[in-house]
This record gives C-alpha cells, sequence and structure tokens, in this order.
C-alpha cells in the first residue's frame, strides 16, 4: 500500500521540534508526530488521516531512555521503545516490563514507543480499513462523513461522536500506579495525571493540544501498591486487547483500569475491605463500559469478561500476598 | 514532496538514494537496491515477513520510513551468509524441514539471528516469542522452533 | 527388502537453500524490463448493475498508458469447463464486493493509483443475495440469468446407496446434528502476482499459481490466442493450499494489457485483494444423522448439505459432490444418501481449499460418530479401530480401497497418549478425542476431459551426466520438485545433487495439471519413476556394452506378482503395477555413481553416460501416470472422488477448556496419517504439521466475517491466523503401509489430516465439559454458550 505524499521533518533536538510543531500549529498545517510509526505508518497507508506534514521526534535522543527519581519512582523517556521498556523497568515494575512484551509483536516492539503506545489511534472495524472498504460502508464520522455505523442514531454534535475503542495496553497499568505525562510545548511544559490524558471521544482522543508534545512519563513509586494485567485477545500475539484488565491493590484500596471496551481507558477505585470492593468493581466494571461490535469477540462477551478478569487478577496479587 | 538523501550501510555495503518521505525502507530495498530476499506479505505490520535487522533489532520494513533509517546499518536475508558458508540458524532451517513455501523464511531467520546474538541459549519461551512476530501458513511453526532450538545448540558448540 | 539409497531418510527441499538465502525469487521478486505497473478498481457494492463506465478523465492524467473495462473481454472462464462463469473484469453488473471492474496500467503504480479515483462507475444497487434463506428464495433476478433459472442454485447433487431405512432400523443408536460453519480462507502468505514478459512473438506470463496448465488454457481462450504464443511459467510460490489453483482475472488483465501495450506488465496485489478474491473453504449448513450398530459399525449415513459458493462457479461443481463422496471412508457405510446444494452468493467465490469439500461434512460425522458410541457405550477410539476400513476393498459407490493402514497406526497412537488412562477420566475442563478422516490420492478424472495421461515427465541426462527432470507439476512450497528428484536419484543410483528440476513451465515441461486434489506424488512420482525406469535401461544397456556382457532379459509383460488391483489395463514393465518394491530385473546396481553387475566390477556412471551418449548426443526418456481404468459405478456422478487410492488419517487432540472464559487450549495433538511409504520423512512431518495447524486456526478461531456482503476482516490482524504460541505439541505416528500403485508405496499427505483435527478437538471439549459443539469455528463465546445452555436445562 502506497504511502500518501505528505512533507517530512525530523528534527535534531527538543527545542527545535517544539518550535517546528508551535509553527505548524499556527500555520493550521495539518501534521502528524511520528515516534516508531508502528501505529501511524499503517493509518497514513490506508489514509485515514489527511496529512500534510509528518514530524518525526525519533532522533530527540533525549526522549529516550529510563531514568530513577529521587522519590525511587521512574521517569521514562516518551520515546523508549517498548523492548528497551520492558528491559530497563523489569526490576522495579515488573507488571509494566510483562505488558509491554504483551503488545503486538517483537519486531514492532523494537520501534513502538511508549509515547506512541499511550497516544495509540482509537479503533473501530468499520474505519481501519483501506479507504476501497470504507467506501463500502460510507465514510463514517471518523473517516471524515456523516455517520457512524456502529451507532446509526448519532448526529454531528453529539459526545462522544465516534466509540472507535481505546486500545492502549499499558494505560490502564500506568494509569493504576498514578502515573503522569509532561506535556511539552515551545517554551513550556504541563504535567497530567495519566487518567486525565484521554476525552471521551473516538475522534478526538486526547487532551494533547496542537504544538504539544509528550514528552516523559513519570512513575511515582509506591512501596505497597501491587498491579496486575489481563489481557483477553484470541491470539497470544499480535493482537491487540479485546478486553485489557488491570488491577491494583494498595491496602485497603481496590482500583481497576479497563482498556478495549470504551472510548477511553474505564478507572474505578475502591477502598474497604477486599471482599466488598471486589464485588463492587465486577458489578460495576461491565456498567461502566460501551463494548461495540468492533472486535473479534462481541460486546457481550466482553463485558462479561470483566468480573472474571478482575477477579483472577485479584487473585494473582492476593497470592503473591501471601509468598 | 521532495525527495532527500538517505545514506543507508546494507548488509555492509554503503547506499545513498535519494527517496521520497513516502518511500518505506521496503520499498527502497526492493525496488531500489533489488534485495528481494525482503518479502511484503502484508505491507501494514501484520505478517512479519518484511522483517530487517535495523541497528541490529529486528523491525519490520514496511512501517519504517526509509528516512527514519537515514544512517543505519541494515541486515537483510541477503547479508546473513557468510559468502558460500550458511549462518548455524540458515543451516538449522534446512536440516530440520523448517521451509516449505520459504515466503516467512527470511524473517523467521533474521529473526532467530538476533535472538541468538543477544540470548544464545534461548529457552522454549523464548524461542517461541522469537517466532510469534511472523505468520507462517506452512509449516505450523513446529520445524522452525526445533530448527531455532537446534541452531542454538550448534552456536554454542561452535562458538 | 529393497534398501533405499535416498528415499525414505529425512531430505532438505532441493531449494531450500535459495530460500534461506533470500535468492529465491518469487513472482513480485522478478525485475521484468521497464514494465507498465498494474491496479485495479474493484466494485464497492455486493450487486449492482453497471450503468456506464467512464475512463476518459483517468486516461487523460499523467503516465496511464491504458485502461481495461468489462468491454474489452468478450470471454468469460473459469477452472472448470462446466462453470466458466467468470469475468475478468465486470461487465453488465457486479456480483461481490471488490469484484474487478476496471483496470489500469500506468508508469508507476502510484500514477495507476490515481488513475483508478479518475475512473466513474456509474451503479445502480440491486438487492443483494447474502444468506441461505436469501439464495433459496426463487426470484426474477438470478446472479447468472445466463443459467435460465428461476433460482439461485448452483448445483444439486444427489446419491444415494443401499437401503437408508433398512440401516437405520440396523442401528443401536442414532444420532443427528445440525452443524454450521463460518467461511475460512488459505491465508498463504505470498500475495497473487503476475508479471508479463513478451519474447518475440510469445507472451511469457509468470504467475504465482498451482496449476500452470490452467491458465494458460484460460488465458488462450479468454485472450483468443493461440495456445503456442503463450508460456506460462511458475517461480517459487509462497503457499497455495487451493487458493492459487483456479486461472484469475489479474491474470487475464496483465496478460491483456501486454498485448494492447506491447509493454512488460507487473502486477501485485495487497492483502486486502487477495481476502476479496478468496476462494476458500464454503461457509456451510449440514444436517447429518448416523446409525450406529456396536458390532457392524455405522449402518446408515444420512447427509443433507447446503454450500454458499458466492458469486462464481470456482472448483464449486467439485466441492458439491466432495461433501458427499469422502464420507464414504473411514469406515464402510453400507446404506447413505447424500445431498448437497451449492448456492450462487453475492459474495467472494469460494473453491478448493486443502481438504476441499472433505472438511466440514467430516466435522459432523466424526462428532456424531463420538456421540453415537458414547450413547452405545462404546470406546470411541477402540469403536474407531474396529470399524475402519480394511485394505482391498469396494465401497458401496464404487471406491477402490487398496492399501489402508491406519488401524496400526492409530494403536500406536492410542497408546503413546495412555487414551485408555485419559478418555473419560481426566479432571474437568481437561479433555482428550479423537476423530478419523479419509482422502482421495489424486482425482483419477481429470477436470478437462482428454486422452492424455495424468501426469507425463520427461528425463534427460546431457554430456556432464546431469539429470534433469521435466515436470508440469507445481512446487507450492509442499516440496514436490525434491520428491521427484528424490524418485529419479533413486533409481539411477545418482546423489540428489547431480539431479535438477525443472517444473511447472508450459513451454519446457510437459502437460501436468498441477498441484491440487493431493495428487502430485502420486501421479507425478509415479510418472517420474516410470521415466527414471526407462532411462535405468538406456544406461544398462551402454554398461553391458561397455563390459563386454550380454544386455538382460527383461520379463515379458504379464501379470504381477500379486499387487491388489480391479484396472483393466494390461500391466508392463514400466508401469505402475511394477509395485512399490521394483525389482529392475536387469541384474545391475545403480549406486553411490557407479553401476554394477551381479558379479562384475563396477561401471563409472559418468563413463557409462558417455557410452550411451554415443552416436546420440542427448539421452532422453519420458514417463506417464495413467490411473487404472476405475469403474466407480453406473450412477450419477460416479466419477467423483475416484482415486487410485486413499489415505487414512486419525486425530487425537488433548485439550484444557477454561469454563469461565470459553477458551480452549489445545495443548498436544498425536496423529497417525496413512500416506503409504513416507518418501521423505521431513516433508511429510511438515505436511502433518502444516495441515494440523490450519485444522487447529478453523476450529478455533478463523473465520471470515461479511457486512452487506463487504469482508470486514480482510486482514491478518483481524483474519486469526494461529501464532506460534498457539500451536499444539505435535507427535506424528507412522503407519506402516504401502501403497502398491503409488510410487514406491507412497500417497497422499498434503490434506487428509486437515479434516480431522477439527472434530477431534470438538470431540475433546465434550470429554473436558460436556458440551458438543456444531457450530465451527468453536470460539470462546460458541464453548461458553453450549455451557450456559446446558446449565440452563
Ligand atoms: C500488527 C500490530 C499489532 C499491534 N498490537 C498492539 C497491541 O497489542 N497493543 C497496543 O497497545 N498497540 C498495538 N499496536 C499499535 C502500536 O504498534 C503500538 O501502540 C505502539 O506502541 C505505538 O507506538 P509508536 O511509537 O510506533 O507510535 P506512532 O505510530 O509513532 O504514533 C502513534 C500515535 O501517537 C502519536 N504520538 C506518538 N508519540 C507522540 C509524542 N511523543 N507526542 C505526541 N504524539 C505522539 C502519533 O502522532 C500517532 O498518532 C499494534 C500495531 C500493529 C501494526
Ligand atoms: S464508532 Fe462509528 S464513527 Fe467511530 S469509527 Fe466506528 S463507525 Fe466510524
Ligand atoms: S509486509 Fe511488513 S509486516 Fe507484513
Ligand atoms: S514456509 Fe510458507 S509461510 Fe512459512
Amino acid at each position: 500500500m502506497l504511502l500518501p505524499a505528505f512533507s517530512y521533518e525530523r528534527p535534531a533536538e527538543l527545542p527545535g521540534a517544539l518550535a517546528l510543531l508551535q509553527r505548524l500549529a499556527a500555520a493550521g498545517v495539518s501534521y502528524r508526530v511520528h515516534a516508531g510509526g508502528t501505529d501511524l505508518v499503517p493509518e497514513l497507508k490506508r489514509d485515514e488521516a489527511a496529512i500534510g506534514t509528518v514530524v518525526s521526534i525519533s532522533r530527540l535522543e533525549a526522549l529516550r531512555g529510563v531514568r530513577a527519581r529521587p522519590d525511587g519512582g521512574l521517569e521514562v523517556g516518551a520515546l523508549t521503545r517498548l523492548s528497551a521498556l520492558a528491559e530497563e523497568v523489569r526490576e522495579r515494575f515488573p507488571v509494566i516490563s510483562d505488558t509491554a512484551l504483551q503488545i503486538a509483536s517483537p519486531q514492532i516492539r523494537n520501534r513502538a514507543t511508549l509515547g506512541g503506545n499511550l497516544l495509540v489511534d482509537n479503533r473501530c472495524v468499520y474505519f481501519n480499513q483501506s479507504p476501497d472498504h470504507r467506501d463500502v460502508h460510507a465514510g463514517c464520522f471518523k473517516a471524515g462523513g456523516e455517520v457512524c455505523h456502529l451507532v446509526p442514531s448519532a448526529k454531528r454534535g453529539a459526545q462522544p461522536l465516534c466509540r472507535a475503542r481505546f486500545v492502549s495496553d499499558l494505560a490502564p497499568v500506568l494509569i493504576l500506579h498514578d502515573a503522569k505525562v509532561v506535556l511539552a510545548r515551545a517554551g513550556a511544559e504541563r504535567e497530567l495525571l495519566l487518567k486525565d490524558l484521554y476525552a471521551p471521544d473516538g475522534i478526538q482522543r486526547t487532551q494533547v493540544a496542537p504544538g504539544e508534545l509528550l514528552t516523559r512519563v513519570l512513575i511515582p513509586a509506591s512501596a505497597t501498591r501491587r498491579v496486575h494485567y489481563l489481557k483477553l485477545r484470541i491470539r497470544q500475539a499480535l493482537d491487540f486487547p479485546s478486553l485489557g484488565v488491570a488491577v491494583s491493590l494498595d491496602g485497603k484500596k481496590l482500583g481497576v483500569a479497563l482498556t478495549g471496551v470504551n472510548t477511553h481507558p474505564v478507572v474505578l477505585a475502591y477502598e474497604g475491605a477486599l471482599d466488598a470492593t471486589l464485588k463492587q468493581a465486577c458489578e460495576d466494571g461491565p456498567k461502566r463500559v460501551a463494548p461495540l461490535a468492533q472486535d473479534f469477540f462481541s460486546p457481550a462477551y466482553r463485558r462479561q469478561m470483566i468480573p472474571v478478569l478482575i477477579r483472577r487478577a485479584v487473585a494473582v496479587l492476593s497470592k503473591k500476598d501471601t509468598p | 514532496m521532495e525527495k532527500r538523501l538517505v545514506k543507508l550501510t546494507v548488509n555492509g555495503v554503503a547506499h545513498e538514494r535519494a527517496v521520497a518521505p513516502a518511500a518505506t525502507l521496503l520499498e527502497v530495498l526492493r525496488e531500489e537496491l533489488f534485495l528481494t530476499g525482503t518479502k511484503r506479505g502484508c505491507d501494514v505490520g501484520d505478517c512479519g515477513c518484511c522483517t530487517v535487522l535495523l541497528d541490529g533489532a529486528p523491525v519490520l520494513s514496511c512501517l519504517v520510513l526509509a528516512l527514519e533509517a537515514d544512517g543505519a546499518e541494515i541486515r537483510t536475508i541477503e547479508g546473513v551468509a557468510n559468502g558460500n558458508q550458511l549462518h548455524p540458524v540458515q543451516q538449522a532451517f534446512v536440516d530440520h524441514g523448517a521451509i516449505q513455501c520459504g515466503f516467512c523464511t527470511p524473517s523467521m531467520v533474521l529473526n532467530a539471528v538476533h535472538l541468538l546474538d543477544t540470548n544464545p541459549s534461548p529457552d522454549a519461551a523464548a524461542v517461541k516469542t522469537c517466532v510469534s512476530g511472523t505468520i507462517c501458513r506452512c509449516t505450523g511453526y513446529t520445524k522452525i522452533e526445533q530448527a531455532v532450538h537446534a541452531a542454538a545448540r550448534a552456536c554454542t558448540k561452535t562458538p | 527388502m529393497t534398501t533405499w539409497q535416498l528415499l525414505g531418510k529425512p531430505t532438505p527441499q532441493v531449494g531450500a537453500v535459495d530460500k534461506v538465502t533470500g535468492r529465491a525469487r518469487y513472482t513480485d521478486d522478478l525485475r521484468v524490463h521497464d514494465p507498465l505497473h498494474v491496479k485495479i478498481l474493484r466494485a464497492p457494492h455486493a450487486s449492482a448493475k453497471i450503468k456506464s463506465v467512464d475512463v476518459s478523465a483517468a486516461k487523460a492524467l499523467p503516465g496511464v498508458r491504458a485502461i481495461l473495462t468489462g468491454a474489452d473481454f468478450k470471454r468469460t472462464f473459469g477452472v472448470l469447463p462446466i462453470s466458466r462463469d467468470e469475468p475478468a473484469l465486470a461487465r453488465d453488473r457486479v456480483r461481490y464486493v471488490g469484484e474487478p471492474v476496471a483496470a489500469v496500467a500506468a508508469d508507476s503504480a502510484r500514477l495507476a493509483e490515481a488513475a483508478l479515483a479518475a475512473i466513474r462507475v456509474d451503479y445502480e444497487v440491486t438487492p443483494a443475495v447474502l444468506t441461505f434463506e436469501e439464495a433459496r428464495r426463487e426470484t426474477k433476478t438470478p446472479l447468472h440469468p445466463e443459467l435460465e433459472k428461476s433460482n439461485n442454485l448452483h448445483k444439486q447433487v444427489q446419491q444415494s446407496f443401499g437401503d437408508l431405512s433398512r440401516g437405520f432400523a440396523d442401528a443401536a443408536v442414532t444420532v443427528e446434528g445440525e452443524f454450521r460453519f463460518l467461511p475460512v480462507t488459505h491465508a498463504f502468505t505470498e500475495p497473487h502476482a503476475v508479471q508479463v514478459e513478451h519474447d518475440g512473438e510469445l507472451l511469457v506470463v509468470t504467475s504465482a499459481t498451482q496449476v500452470p496448465h490452467y491458465v494458460h488454457l484460460a488465458l488462450s481462450e479468454v485472450l483468443e490466442l493461440p495456445p503456442h504464443r503463450l508460456r506460462v511459467v511458475k517461480p517459487h510460490l509462497g503457499g497455495g493450499f487451493g487458493g492459487k489453483s483456479d486461472p484469475f482475472p489479474h491474470e487475464m488483465i496483465a496478460a491483456k494489457f501486454a498485448l494492447v501495450t506491447g509493454r512488460n506488465i507487473r502486477l501485485v496485489y495487497e492483502r486486502e485483494e487477495v481476502f476479496l478474491s478468496n476462494h476458500g473453504r464454503h461457509p456451510t449448513e449440514l444436517k447429518m444423522k448416523l446409525g450406529l450398530h456396536p458390532e457392524r459399525g455405522v449402518t446408515a449415513l444420512d447427509t443433507k448439505v447446503m454450500i454458499d459458493g458466492g458469486a462464481y462457479g470456482s472448483f464449486g461443481v467439485v466441492t458439491t459432490y466432495y461433501n458427499g463422496v469422502l464420507l464414504q471412508g473411514p469406515y464402510p457405510v453400507p446404506n447413505s444418501a447424500f445431498q448437497c446444494e451449492r448456492f450462487y452468493t453475492n459474495k467472494p467465490m469460494c473453491g478448493a481449499m486443502r481438504g476441499h469439500g472433505g472438511v466440514n461434512p467430516r466435522f459432523a460425522s466424526e462428532t456424531l460418530m463420538d456421540m453415537a458410541c458414547v450413547q452405545a457405550g462404546l470406546d470411541p477410539l477402540e469403536a474407531r479401530l474396529k470399524f475402519l476400513h480394511t485394505g482391498d476393498t469396494i465401497t458401496p459407490n464404487g471406491f477402490r480401497i487398496t492399501s489402508a493402514g491406519l488401524r496400526e497406526g492409530l494403536a500406536e497412537a492410542a497408546q503413546r497418549t495412555k487414551w485408555k488412562e485419559k478418555w473419560g477420566k481426566l479432571p474437568p475442563g481437561k479433555g482428550i478425542g479423537v476423530a478419523c478422516g479419509f482422502f482421495i490420492s489424486g482425482s483419477a478424472l481429470p477436470i478437462h476431459r482428454n486422452e492424455l495421461p495424468q501426469s507425463t515427465v520427461r528425463l534427460t541426462i546431457d554430456f556432464d551426466g546431469g539429470i534433469t527432470v521435466y515436470s508440469g507439476a507445481s512446487d507450492i512450497g509442499q516440496g514436490s520438485d525434491t520428491m521427484l528428484a528424490l524418485v529419479v536419484a533413486e533409481v539411477l543410483g545418482a546423489p540428489l545433487s547431480l539431479v535438477k528440476v525443472v517444473s511447472a513451465d508450459t513451454r519446457l515441461t510437459p502437460i501436468d495439471l498441477g498441484s491440487y486434489s493431493s495428487r502430485v506424488t502420486f501421479m507425478a512420482g509415479n510418472a517420474a519413476r516410470n521415466a527414471a525406469i526407462s532411462m535405468r535401461k538406456e544406461l544398462v544397456a551402454a554398461a553391458a556394452r561397455l563390459s563386454g556382457r550380454a544386455p538382460p532379459e527383461y520379463p515379458k509383460p504379464g501379470e504381477p506378482e500379486s499387487p491388489f488391483r480391479l484396472g483393466q489395463r494390461p500391466p508392463d514393465f514400466d508401469s505402475h503395477f511394477l509395485g512399490p518394491n521394483p525389482d529392475y530385473r536387469d541384474g545391475w546396481t545403480f549406486a553411490n555413481l557407479t553401476v554394477t553387475p551381479d558379479g562384475g566390477a563396477a561401471l563409472d556412471y559418468f563413463q557409462v553416460v558417455t557410452a550411451a551418449l554415443a552416436g546420440r548426443g542427448i539421452l532422453q526418456t519420458q514417463g506417464v501416470y495413467q490411473s487404472p481404468k476405475l469403474e466407480g459405478g453406473k450412477h450419477k456422478g460416479a466419477g467423483a472422488g475416484l482415486s487410485p487410492s486413499y489415505s487414512f488419517t486419525a486425530v487425537i487432540s488433548e485439550v484444557d477448556v477454561d469454563v469461565e472464559t470459553g477458551f480452549v487450549r489445545v495443548e498436544k495433538i498425536a496423529c497417525a496419517h496413512d500416506c503409504g511409504r513416507q518418501l521423505n520423512p521431513l516433508a511429510v512431518e511438515g505436511q502433518l504439521e502444516g495441515s494440523i495447524h490450519m485444522g487447529l486456526g478453523q476450529a478455533l478461531m478463523e473465520g471470515m466475517a461479511y457486512e452487506a456482503g463487504a469482508v470486514q476482516n480482510a486482514s491478518f490482524l483481524e483474519y486469526k491466523i494461529p501464532s506460534a504460541f498457539e500451536q499444539p505439541v505435535i507427535d506424528l505416528v507412522r503407519c506402516p503401509s504401502v501403497d502398491n500403485e503409488g510410487p514406491f508405496g507412497a500417497k497422499e499427505v498434503g490434506e487428509g489430516a486437515l479434516a480431522p483435527v477439527v472434530p477431534s478437538i470438538a470431540n475433546a471439549i465434550y470429554d473436558a465439559v460436556g458440551v458438543r459443539l456444531m457450530r465451527v469455528p468453536m470460539t470462546p463465546e460458541v464453548v461458553l454458550a453450549a455451557l450456559a445452555a446446558r446449565r440452563g436445562r
């Protein structure tokens, strides 16, 4: 599949990159950031995005690598490749490492970056298709058209307009670690809790503003919190999560974050005796998601599996408790 | 869409080519350098057939913009054997019947070469993971995994 | 016993080094000089009238050299002479989403693609026929009005043998079920590709095809070009599994462009286009009823099948028959009836896929067999052992079963898997299941009626002693070139390195009707062996002269020692009736490049060749394979499924079922496949492991998803082929079987093992959790639904 024509910039350092993004944003040029390109390149090949400029940040070495923070946590550059991430956080955050290794394939993990994974495009069976195929069903909202094939009642102005599903595997796990992201733009930076990065729409899916770049992910240390992630998919390689369930236990706190079943990660937090919180989480989980027929598994099945996986993750964590 | 100069070292040979931003590494290898051992099975990252080693690590050349590979060392399947001397991985693939149609073979071999470079005595899980990034419709993976294990043994015997 | 020099030992493929070094050239790897690039415009509707096609704007674009539309092709084509219903480019109507409508040849692929966007097609969308229910309705607007029918029934077959009601009356238990199967597709890794070059008057078409001779014949028809102006070549091929055994529109389009423009042509499909072209296994709905008697086995089998053929015929008529006739094994079925209907629908066509026509009915019959055994209180494995066909029998529909060696293999597999200790005794969630299968070793009747032998092989030895085998058979990755080289090298006592196989090139190699129905080893293998035996005679004559000995006296043609056969052809020394353990009866031994008379001194092979070449220049022989004349019977369709030999398979699967999620993990598969003598165990194992992979995929996850007739999962990401993580541990069990008519005793191994994989998994799931699944694939949701239904009861 041929890539469409675009112009290409590959700045050598961060300030230059931010300045360039600011210029493009100000001039109203449609641009896309290219990190590892494993999500962006297929998207461009399928003409999913009209694009003027590709801004590759792959030379910004400053954004690569994992550093320890004084508080014992980690600061991970957005450009850190998933294979490197898995290696470098294995000791401190084995669950992040394991989760990274469940993404896509070894070759993809050698290019794919943490930032790209957190910002991976939402997916839908009507959208992630060749342009020819999108024409068969008439282009939907996400493709610039005037219809949603999954929610035919949706009208422009509806919120959310598009219900393409959120699929990042790492996001739910990092959210339960209370991770923050650093968004930089020319001359300024802001920090955001990762869970606040996302918007509830399949098109306008994040808070990243024009001109902004995700530069770092901050993972605070915690002596007591443990997190486990279970990924539901028919094949144990390649496949995106049909449903991903991250669960954290921290004293009396139970946290749950779900991926693959809504337009954004769904986060649940409870405090109290585990029996009760667990029961509540299992009841709430299926209600808080909105899976659609966009995946190998039916919406009903993915809903049904939420409590199963929550329980299993808790069981794993509880087992780890009593060595 | 101006073409830009890209410098690549492919199998030890330095190349300079003017390419469009829209050109992928796979296209440059196959169409400009005539290195057709790198296969195009899907062109969107799903099959693994287009694997090459980029600065030593296996990547999907159909997802790498050629300009992204500027300055990189690329190793393709054509660069694995030493003259007529097959790499132990290649020899093991031949001997163990790990090859049927051969379309996935370049990728499988390069992934295995990289595995053994970084992990000389891989366990079963490591071998499975190494094989899992490429689709093989012919062999059911069984003989490919056997060949990778055999190659690992051969490599450790003759360092 | 004959001792083999090469046969029976694991031998790497002859092209393996080329494949492992990247030297092997596949179709799109060829660099023809300065080609035009072709892109195809495809229909966005499942069913529509084409009111007009306007290519004027596209034609005016820079770099566009030619455009073709349906009007440029007068004739339709199809692999079967009885259903030549497919146009290269749609004419007045489109019948499926993705059907080729127009094509552009331009200076670059990019320019061709840009031009597609400028073609204006005016469609009038018409109601699409997508389901069985819609397809069965009477209609004034059938997909193929040229058939002059008021419905979309493409083919209906009915056969019955024995007395069905008596059979059911005889049964101790009767079981039945309704089964449903999603369509699955081949998903070979190399996309379709074709390149066309001009060579003087000759049009050289290099294509990723399983059957160059079919493509040759179809091109000649469609292009209205005398056959001698064409040459079709298959270079290395990245998998076929039946999906490259039809002639395809893109081959017609590329060749036509070459004629129209005088230029060389290059065309390669995107992966999505491969899925849209499909030709995979038919979606199927099937009702079956089976009667079983604890002593006599299957007493009655009643089968009604509907298959959804998609928009065109392809191999569909054959598929329609195979859905029934392959049920005549692996057990005797004295009383049976079957009906199969194939419908046209507005979807990409279905055709031949590994295990052609036999896979889905086998799932039903082996599931029912299991149910019946359980009901009758029989151990399903022991019952199968008891009921399996024995060799040297004739089935009620006239199949002549020669060798049948599965019994020993299944018994061995039962031991190795510890069946007795496991079946019915594993902890909840764990299960073991068995299923058997039966398949043809090539079809005794050709698709194109003709007087040619089924296979012909030409053999030459030149001045350097090099041996060249010319065969039309396609090596599609299964290693048939290696098999041919092995067979010839064995007879001539030459090392494999001396043998070069030239195959699948319609100009250079004698006609062969390709790699499908598991015919290559049996038919081309026999032809190669016969050619080599003739060559051996030439060399013996020369060696006798050199050493001053009398030439051997070959036995006169006559009855062979004992092989079982019902064929009427008089056997002769050169024929396949020589048996599986040839005694060449020439008093010479060929081994290690020496030729030695009994009790005499060894002569050097090259010296003998030089002597034989004297006054001749080249040594050349040919060998043919002609299957014995098989009668089958007098009933309609008696030819379907007639084969000179049949393979048998048993598969034992062990599974772990997660009752909360419905996930089935197939942990182990033991497979005993009776393929006669294993000429090359490495190739045999590879075929079996590959068949198991495909069976596993169909059993658990594969299925094409359609929405309004459009394939929704046209990618390797969304069409789920099992990954390395899903492949079970495999234990292959040999069957001590030798087929009297197969080349050195060999028969089919490429397809037969797939079918029983699927029901063996279903039967193991039953053993694990007690539910019978009748939907394939048996996804976690199907498993959970069945578990819930049982709890509800
Ligand atoms: C076959 C296949 C299987 C896959 N399986 C999975 C899977 O199982 N789970 C999963 O989560 N993903 C999967 N992916 C998607 C993708 O590979 C990963 O999510 C990957 O981590 C994306 O990272 P990247 O660096 O390649 O992103 P890119 O493609 O470079 O970028 C992704 C998106 O993020 C934006 N972006 C990237 N970095 C930044 C930044 N620093 N600042 C601002 N914007 C940025 C880009 O503009 C783009 O929109 C799969 C992809 C393929 C092709
Ligand atoms: S959810 Fe609706 S609008 Fe969004 S991509 Fe899918 S079909 Fe299009
Ligand atoms: S061709 Fe690159 S992954 Fe398939
Ligand atoms: S050998 Fe054919 S795809 Fe692997």
